[in-house]
């Protein structure tokens, strides 16, 4: 009987072993190889890195690819996601920048494409610094008062936060009202929000750019929190 | 019962050599998205973003941003100028539908609860046709 369980040991041991085995020498799926991983079906790839040189307007790109070094060209289209949210050409670009060296060290993203047989830059995105403000900001509270959008002219919403502040936002025509289950619409003026409605308004995160702000969409609530409203701080 | 010992102790050291040889071998993790604030007095409201996979490529142009956060909660999905606000189900897991330009996009999330704390974080990803 002992030696029947020595047996049996010795099995479970050796099973376990190759086991063990086993996973260490697993490797994943064959990696693709560099710098294909992220090609599109025309020859453009998309490039993540970090800036690090710019020479005579060649910017060196630290990828996972390596070393990506492009030329930033009239052609390519530009954007700094923080200074400008929209696309510029490069005289915009530099004016944005002030200084092409600005970008060492700054995490960008590009889109590359062998269009003349070398890699040539077609979009070239400066990424925001990790922990800056968002983009876009949300504002929740009670409606103060509403009054819609009326034809070229915009509208309006006041609403109080738990502390008890007002804020006050633009409504334009295509400002998204948004009941929460319910799929989306365009505000109109046969929309009511009555006073008392319980509502988070998402508009642009930074308000030295518009006074007021602009809604761009407002979220109807099916009702309040329970403690709702709190002391003013 | 001596012979047991000595069978059994071999067998641990192998089962603990093999426990560190597994535990040095873990997948190469993959790339999140990058939180850009937090301001939140609340430690209930959290944002989990699943899909698409930060520094990623995709072929098409419209794509469904999804992952989780608290049930009740807002979340917006901006592409540019461009909103969308996302389904919320009653587990909090949520997803919207956003269209991308060619070239690099930059994803902006923003999920706030009632009481009016917000947590934003941002994916990028290029749209390579």
């Amino acid at each position: 009987m002992k030696g029947l369980r020595g047996i049996f040991i010795v099995v479970l041991a050796a099973a376990l072993v190759l086991g063990s085995v086993g996973t260490v020498f697993a490797k994943g799926p064959p990696s693709t190889p560099p710098g294909k991983e992220n090609a599109g079906s025309h020859g453009k790839q998309g490039f993540f890195g970090n800036v690090t040189a710019v020479n005579d307007g060649n910017v060196s790109i630290a990828t996972k690819q390596g070393i990506v070094t492009i030329t930033l060209s009239d052609s390519a289209k530009y954007k700094i996601v923080r200074v400008m949210n929209k696309w510029g050409d490069l005289t915009e670009f530099k004016n944005d920048l002030g200084n092409l060296s600005a970008l060492v060290g700054d995490k960008v993203v590009f889109l590359a494409g062998n269009v003349t047989g070398t890699l040539d830059l077609l979009s070239f995105m400066v990424l925001p610094a990790p922990g800056t403000q968002p983009l876009f900001a949300h504002q929740t509270g009670k409606v103060y008062e509403f009054n819609a959008p009326s034809g070229n002219s915009t509208g309006n919403i006041t609403i109080v936060d738990v502390h008890g502040v007002h804020h006050t936002f633009i409504v334009g025509n295509d400002t998204i009202y948004r009941p929460m289950g319910i799929g989306p619409g365009n505000i109109t003026g046969n929309v009511t929000l009555t006073n008392a409605s319980f509502v988070t308004v998402v508009t642009t995160g930074n308000p030295d750019v518009q006074a007021p702000p602009l809604a761009k969409a407002i979220v109807l609530h099916a009702n309040g929190p329970e403690d709702w409203p709190k002391s003013k701080p | 019962m001596r012979k047991l010992a000595i069978v059994l102790i071999p067998l641990l050291v192998m089962l603990m050599l093999g426990t560190v040889a597994c535990a040095g071998k873990e997948a190469t993790p993959t790339p999140s998205p990058v939180p850009t604030l937090t301001s939140t007095s609340s430690t209930a409201l959290f944002l989990k973003v699943t899909s698409p996979q930060n520094q990623s490529t995709v072929s098409t142009a419209s794509i469904t941003v999804s992952g989780s956060t608290i049930p009740g909660a807002v979340v917006s999905v901006s592409v540019d100028s461009n909103v969308v606000v996302a389904d919320v189900d009653q587990n909090g897991n949520f997803q919207a539908v956003v269209t991308l330009a060619e070239g690099p996009n930059f994803i902006e999330i923003d999920a706030s609860d009632p009481l009016g704390n917000q947590v934003s974080t941002n994916v990028s990803v290029v749209y390579a046709p």
